[in-house]
């Protein structure tokens, strides 16, 4: 080795603690030292001659330079080594700075001491090191930009300009980012959309720039130079073909707080940001289907209809609830309404009343809506035996499609279960009647009194042209349930009774009546019961016992609690055993009490017998209500038909039965029981399968897809204030007994609309289909869906932004209580000429002029708790400066006061600015706040001390702005993670180097710009985004990348591919191969040389180049 | 519109516990311990009183008559106690000895102090030892309760359903460790979580919620005017948000509001139409408790009585 040792005296950072010519003079006489040079500062030109110099005179092959940190100045060594054709690893580092003279200033005799432990070291080393490979990658002319603000629009200009392909991602709707929200900018108090417009235009047309907007980067990989960047579109739900005239916006029913005005305005579903948005179209915000929607049976948009009747249009509304289902007025009083049920309402307090709503609008508007004969289309005839909800709806579906539908009924009127099994007190008769000719009136024929296997069969229809049979007959007689004594006079049977009671007769109940069930139908029964023996001047006694408990009951728990109100007694845990008979009429009932054990197969708990709990009651009549069964008339003369337990078979997936044509749904049809919504989605199945065998396409299944289903977080349903159902007008339960008449009332439409208004609007979108009949180009496009897009990049810039810290984390200022507490951000919304008021200044709680203005500072920044930030935002004190001035400015006679912790204003022009704002008026204020108490007017009582005075003061404003700090965006911090970069505090993205290298990241080929590097102003930003294009630039320029020197490298005949190396590197860059020679290998375009595999590898296979086990233990061990 | 925070859910406490007896709690509002044997007992954390404990000082320290060395060497002696008798889980009932208990443990983490302290342990013949640090724990026992919530809702005999809560945080225990509250130290919701199944309405986040209750330990004898105007200005928001019960976790805060409550309302000419109940009480009282044998409400000042019949703690419990 020839080696020259060069020592720096850094300007005395060095020399003013060590002694260097003695440091000289103790490795002059080392092996290997052929020169030895002292310089001031040997990293500048003079350091650089001497070095090329002595390598040219001396003939060196190694250079040992003791100055400072490696990490700051060694590439400028390792250059000069480059240059003076050295090789990669010709350079050996003693830190004299920062390992020696900086932190031994005290103890200049023992710092010597060290320096020339570490120099030996150093020389050492160099006895060892040899040089390195390096590779190079060719580089993609393009880069990806993150983010769309202000930051990422520059620095896609500027690499444009460079002729470089640029990919700017944005997760918004539109690029702008925060300056596109703002009023003015400080210090020139000009119009932030002013500066910026031309910049979204002009980034809008380059045609290098390729915007991608609602999308996000879920991953990049590959080296520097080659970057695997995979996107993630999300759908807009609107086409290129949106001319952006905005027709759909006051026809979306769907409101919510406007995020883009940070809550100070609302927006609707469908929305365009800003008026200078890029692109111009508008988008959808929709998050799947809304919990009622998916609940459904037929997946009625509920959440349309309710946005619809809040917003008044009843119409609209109807249309929205009738579409899917033709029985609106039917389900809005009897539906089991699942989507009640799924309602996210519930969580908070009431679900919404959505099948009381659907009542409304069916009872309101569905009479007035005129039907039209249906054109048919179709030659084919389809007969529809059954007019039930399942009939009907099939019917209906068929006449929309074109078809000539017959329908076939056994009854003399059409309605099914619904029409003689529900009692007139719960659906009216005449409700069932309007919405059955409703659907007759698309030009359906109805043939009443026509029992299938008696006076037609199935095979004489088909015989009789017709091509297609949909059997829909329901299950229209009661299931037996054996009991002793059920053959005793008095004992009958619910659907029975409920029949003769329906079609107008009058069936004998005695004076003590019970009925065995827990379903709906029990319910109906013993409900009727009550009012028969009224009706026939008894006083109502009747008894409804079932074997489980009221958790388990498959009946509506609000048909119990009205049947209590009209005398019904419940026995909960109670099965029959016997029925006594006195002669051959029934004379008592013998029962037994039950508990609960364990759950069946369906999920209830069974009950099980108490041992010595019998027990008798006195009755003269016994209703059973344990379940229902099918009336197989029809399967004479129905070749092939095959029948399952009761029920008809079919093929689960296209509804057809075991004879070719012969389709089945309803309660007939072998797939379960149906609730009236059920029925209904099996008649719509049924028609579309029908129509997918007649018009010869293949029977494919006919069921929807499901889809995402949005639910409100926690979060959000937390922030929901606590209220109630509106409730509904029932008539007296006492009044009820001996009534016929409907038990509710139904909704007013005062009523009904201010039900509708507690939804949640969880899907946002409602579906309710009001913008595609408004859209005048048809850009309403609900086809779209998340794309996933592949892209190879050069280069990445991340300008992710921030956002505002969340000022409810101080509890104290009231931030999100009070109405009059707002953040420095809404109240630029409030200022913007463009904004929500255009410009005024409007105190929420009155939208009043506010009179005393108190801007807050430091709030979640300069912060030692743990629920705020340390860091100093940077930007507040002259943001709250700049809405002062524009406040005294508008409104002289506002006061407005500004209370600081430190006033910062060390940007060009900015405490000239500061003092012109403090000369106008606003007064400045050097303290804290404890708390800010809302009084009942709604001014503000704020305890506030003067830090300059000492004074502690009470006053009150009607008017608080916070000056929340700025914080990581969400979008910087996904990005940090998807591309594996380091975060500093508050999640901002930590650059390479503080001072050296500040745009640059971690990670080679990867810069940061703007408010994701840490908080900044806007020309700070502009600034650092084109030092980062600079850098993208200069990389992409050279046409190909080097892989760093000191990167790691595996040993593959060492290695045992034990993976603990791919685990621990933070860049991603060691994989594990597989097969039978499995070994790691370290991508050296990824590896930044951090060693920590090297530490960990059991074997030693992994090693550093520059930092193998010899020189280590050479430097350690001299 | 009020902020309610959620509690997060944690780990049911593990092993027993050693229920520290409280000066003021046993002085003042002996039901209060009644009422959290009690709910120990429903919940099955097994407890330990110890016969061994000592006082705090806390009262002797916040009015300077105790040096901080005392107050460390008796919070180590506990300590001791505690870890020797297997129940090295402290539940405190009053959030003055949770602080200066805990506090104790941060000054006995310093070599010096601890040598000091263990010198006049060692007269009694015990030592603050590593074994004995790392295994004391602190815990408030709206903690130890919170652990066990999951329990409450098979518990339930009397439904509180429309009963309007609010929590008084203590200054002790949600201000001197701040970091260290289980929840929201600004808002702090253990009480009024507690209490959620049993159908209460919750108040969450209000004027002056954290505001102290006036007590100030020897304040409200020195300055009594200063430490009645504080109580006043909370009384006054509590009645703002029409709360039927201001629930606590201190002693020294219940003694502030429930003895000075009716000569406020008399001094004042205002009306606050609450009361003041322990947490530990009012959840008992809905799961069954005896108002006067479990709960001990006849040493309160306020009338109860009234609360106790809108909620039917006057007839048996029955399941509903």
């Amino acid at each position: 080795m020839r080696a020259g040792v060069f020592l720096c005296q850094c300007g005395g950072n060095i020399s003013g603690v060590l002694d260097l010519d003695d440091l000289a003079a103790h490795v002059r006489p080392m092996d290997g030292v052929t020169t030895v040079a002292i310089n001031q500062f040997m990293c500048g030109t003079e350091g650089h001659q001497m070095i090329s110099e002595a390598v040219e005179d001396r003939g060196l092959d190694h250079l040992i330079v003791a100055s400072c940190s490696p990490r700051f100045q060694g590439p400028t060594f390792e250059r000069i080594a480059r240059e003076l054709r050295l090789g990669e690893n010709a350079v050996a580092f003693a830190n004299l700075r920062e390992g020696c003279s900086f932190i031994h200033k005290d103890q200049p005799e023992l710092a010597q001491e060290k320096a020339k432990k570490i120099l030996a070291g150093a020389i050492a080393r160099a006895q060892h090191q040899s040089d390195l490979p390096r590779q190079r990658t060719f580089l993609h002319r393009s880069a990806v930009v993150v983010g769309g603000g202000i930051a990422g629009m520059t620095a896609a200009e500027e690499l444009a300009a460079s002729g470089i392909e640029v990919h700017m991602v944005e997760r918004q709707p539109s690029i702008g980012g925060y300056m596109a929200r703002l009023s003015k900018t400080f210090p020139t108090e000009d119009c932030a959309m002013c500066s910026l417009a031309p910049r979204l235009t002009s980034t809008a047309l380059e045609g290098r720039v390729h915007v991608h907007t609602l999308t996000e980067v879920d991953e990049i990989s590959g080296p520097p130079g080659e970057f695997s960047v995979k996107l993630r579109h999300r759908p807009r739900y609107v086409s290129e073909a949106c001319v952006g005239c905005g027709e759909c916006v006051p026809v979306c029913p769907v409101k919510l707080p406007n995020d883009f005005d940070f809550g100070v305005s609302e927006r609707k579903a469908i929305d365009r940001q800003f008026a200078n948005a890029v692109p111009s179209t508008f988008a959808i915000e929709k998050k799947g289907w809304s919990p009622c929607k998916s609940a459904c049976a037929v997946h009625t948009s509920a959440q349309g209809y309710v946005a619809l009747v809040a917003a008044g249009r009843f119409e609209e509304a109807y249309r929205v609830a009738s579409e899917p289902n033709p029985f609106g007025s039917v389900c809005g009083r009897i539906c089991t309404h699942l989507c009640e049920t799924a309602c996210a309402r519930g969580k908070v307090d009431d679900p919404i009343a959505i099948a009381s709503l659907k009542r409304f609008v069916a009872d309101t508007v569905g009479p007035t809506v005129p039907v039209q004969p249906a054109p048919i289309v179709h030659e084919e005839r389809v007969a529809i035996v059954g007019a039930g909800p399942a009939g009907i709806t099939c019917a209906r579906d068929l006449a929309d499609l074109g078809y000539r539908v017959t329908v076939f009924e056994a009854q003399q009127v059409a309605g099914g279960m619904l029409r003689t099994g529900i009692p007139d007190y719960r659906l009216p008769h005449d409700v069932i009647q309007r919405e059955v000719d409703q659907v007759l009136a698309k030009g359906i024929e109805l043939k009443l009194g026509r029992r299938a296997g008696t006076d037609f069969t199935v095979d004489g229809l088909l015989e009789d042209g017709y091509q297609a049979v949909y059997l829909a007959t329901g299950l229209q007689k009661s299931a037996e349930a054996p009991l002793p004594g059920d053959d005793l006079g008095g004992v009958t049977r619910a659907v029975e009774l409920l029949r003769e009671l329906n079609l107008g007769g009058t069936p004998i109940v005695g004076s003590k009546v019970v009925v065995i069930g827990g379903g709906d139908v029990a319910l109906d029964a013993a409900r009727s019961a009550i009012r028969l023996q009224k009706q026939a001047g008894k006083e109502p006694d009747v008894t409804l016992v079932y074997r489980r408990s009221k958790v388990e009951m498959p009946a509506n728990v609000t048909e119990v609690e009205e049947g209590r109100e009209e005398g019904l007694t419940v026995e909960f845990l109670v099965q029959p055993l016997a029925i006594e008979g006195k002669g051959s009429k029934v004379a008592s009932i013998k029962l037994q009490r039950c508990a609960l054990g364990e759950p069946d197969e369906s999920g209830r708990r069974q009950p099980v017998a108490v041992a010595g709990s019998e027990f008798e009651l006195v009755a003269d009549t016994i209703v059973f209500a344990v379940g229902q069964a099918l009336v197989d008339d029809f399967a004479q003369g129905c070749d092939g038909l095959e029948l399952e337990a009761g029920q008809i078979c079919v093929d689960r997936d296209t509804m057809m039965t075991t004879r070719e044509g012969v389709f089945a749904g309803g309660d007939a049809a072998a797939m379960g029981f149906y609730t009236a919504i059920e029925a209904v989605a099996a008649g719509r199945r049924g028609a579309a399968s029908i129509h997918n065998f007649l018009r010869g396409q293949r029977l494919l299944p006919v069921w929807d897809d499901e889809r995402e289903v949005a639910r409100p977080t926690e979060e959000e349903l937390a922030a929901i204030a606590i209220g109630q159902r509106v409730p509904m007008q029932m008539v007296d339960g006492l009044q009820r007994r001996g009534d016929w008449r409907e038990v509710s009332d139904g909704y007013t439409a005062e009523q009904a609309v201010a039900e509708a208004e507690r939804c949640l609007n969880c899907a946002v979108c409602s579906e309710c289909d009001s913008c595609v009949r408004a859209c005048p180009s048809g850009a309403i496009d609900w086809d779209q869906a998340e794309t996933i897009e592949g892209i190879t990049v050069g280069a990445v810039i991340i300008a992710t932004g921030h956002q505002e810290f969340d000022a409810r984390r101080k509890r104290s200022l009231g931030y999100g209580r009070y109405d009059n507490v707002m953040t420095q951000s809404q109240l630029a919304r409030l200022l913007a000429a463009a904004g929500p008021t255009a410009g005024e200044l409007e105190r929420p709680s009155d939208k009043g002029v506010p009179k005393n203005v108190l801007m807050l500072q430091c709030v979640g920044s300069r912060d030692c708790q743990s629920s705020g930030n340390e860091h100093c935002s940077a930007v507040c004190c002259l943001f709250a400066t700049l809405h002062s001035s524009l406040i005294k400015q508008h409104y002289p006679d506002t006061e407005v006061t500004i209370g600081y912790t430190d006033l910062r204003a060390p940007g060009k022009a900015h405490e000239e600015y500061y003092k012109l704002v403090q000369s106008r008026g606003v007064r400045y204020v050097r303290g804290r706040v404890s708390e800010i108490i809302e009084e009942p007017d709604k001014s503000l009582r704020v305890r506030l001390e003067d830090t300059l005075t000492g004074r502690k003061s009470e006053e009150l404003f009607d008017l608080v702005v916070l000056s929340a700090g700025l914080e990581a965006s969400e979008g910087t911090k996904d990005i940090a993670h998807v591309a594996g970069l380091q975060t500093a505090s508050a999640g901002f993205i930590k650059e390479y180097h503080p001072k050296l290298a500040p745009v640059d990241t971690q990670r080679t080929g990867m810069f940061v710009a703007g408010t994701a590097q840490g908080p900044k102003n806007i020309p700070d930003s502009i600034a650092q985004a084109k030092a980062a294009a600079a850098r993208a630039i200069g990389m992409l320029s050279t046409g190909f990348v080097l892989t760093p020197a000191q990167v790691a490298a595996s040993d593959p005949d060492v290695c045992i591919a034990c993976g603990v190396c791919e685990t621990v590197c933070p860049q991603g860059a060691v994989a594990v191969t597989t097969g039978a020679d499995a070994h790691s290998v370290v991508d050296p375009n990824i590896c930044r040389g951090c060693g920590i595999c090297n530490a960990e590898c059991p074997t030693g296979a992994i090693q550093l180049g520059g930092f193998s086990d010899e020189e280590v233990l050479a430097e350690a061990t001299v | 519109m009020n902020i309610v925070s959620k509690t997060p859910d944690v780990p049911r406490v593990n092993g027993g516990v050693l229920l520290f007896r409280s000066c003021l709690v046993s002085a003042e509002y002996p039901g209060s311990e009644a009422a959290t044997k009690w709910l120990f007992d429903r919940f099955d954390i097994e407890y330990t009183v110890h016969p061994e404990q000592t006082c705090c000082t806390g009262l002797g320290y916040y009015s300077e008559l105790v040096p901080v060395a005392t107050s460390v060497a008796l919070a180590a002696r506990n300590a001791c106690v505690a870890v020797e008798d297997g129940h090295p889980t402290m539940s405190y009932m009053c959030s003055t000895c949770y602080a200066i208990n805990k506090k104790a443990r941060n000054i006995l983490s310093v070599d010096s102090y601890r040598a000091d302290t263990n010198k006049v342990l060692a007269k009694v013949g015990r030592e603050y030892t590593d074994a004995v640090a790392d295994q004391i724990q602190h815990s408030h026992t709206m903690e130890i309760l919170w652990s066990a919530h999951e329990s409450i809702p098979g518990l339930i005999q009397r439904r509180l359903d429309g009963i309007k809560v609010a929590t008084h945080p203590a200054c002790h225990y949600c201000k001197v460790f701040p970091d260290e509250v289980m929840g929201d130290a600004e808002n702090f919701m253990i009480p009024e979580d507690l209490l959620e199944d049993t159908g209460v309405i919750k108040t969450g986040l209000y004027n002056e919620k954290t505001t102290h209750c006036g007590a100030g330990f020897r304040q409200r004898f020195v300055n009594p005017g200063i430490a009645v105007a504080v109580t006043r200005e909370k009384l006054r928001r509590l009645a703002q948000e029409k709360v039927d019960v201001c629930v606590h976790m201190c002693p020294n805060c219940a003694i502030q509001f429930d003895r000075h409550h009716s000569i406020i309302e008399a001094s004042a000419q205002e009306r606050y139409p609450f009361v003041h109940l322990h947490v530990q009480q009012l959840l008992a009282l809905a799961l069954g408790a005896d108002p006067d044998k479990d709960c001990g409400l006849g040493s309160h000042s306020q009338d109860v009585e009234p609360l106790l019949e809108r909620i039917g703690a006057r007839t048996p419990a029955v399941t509903r």
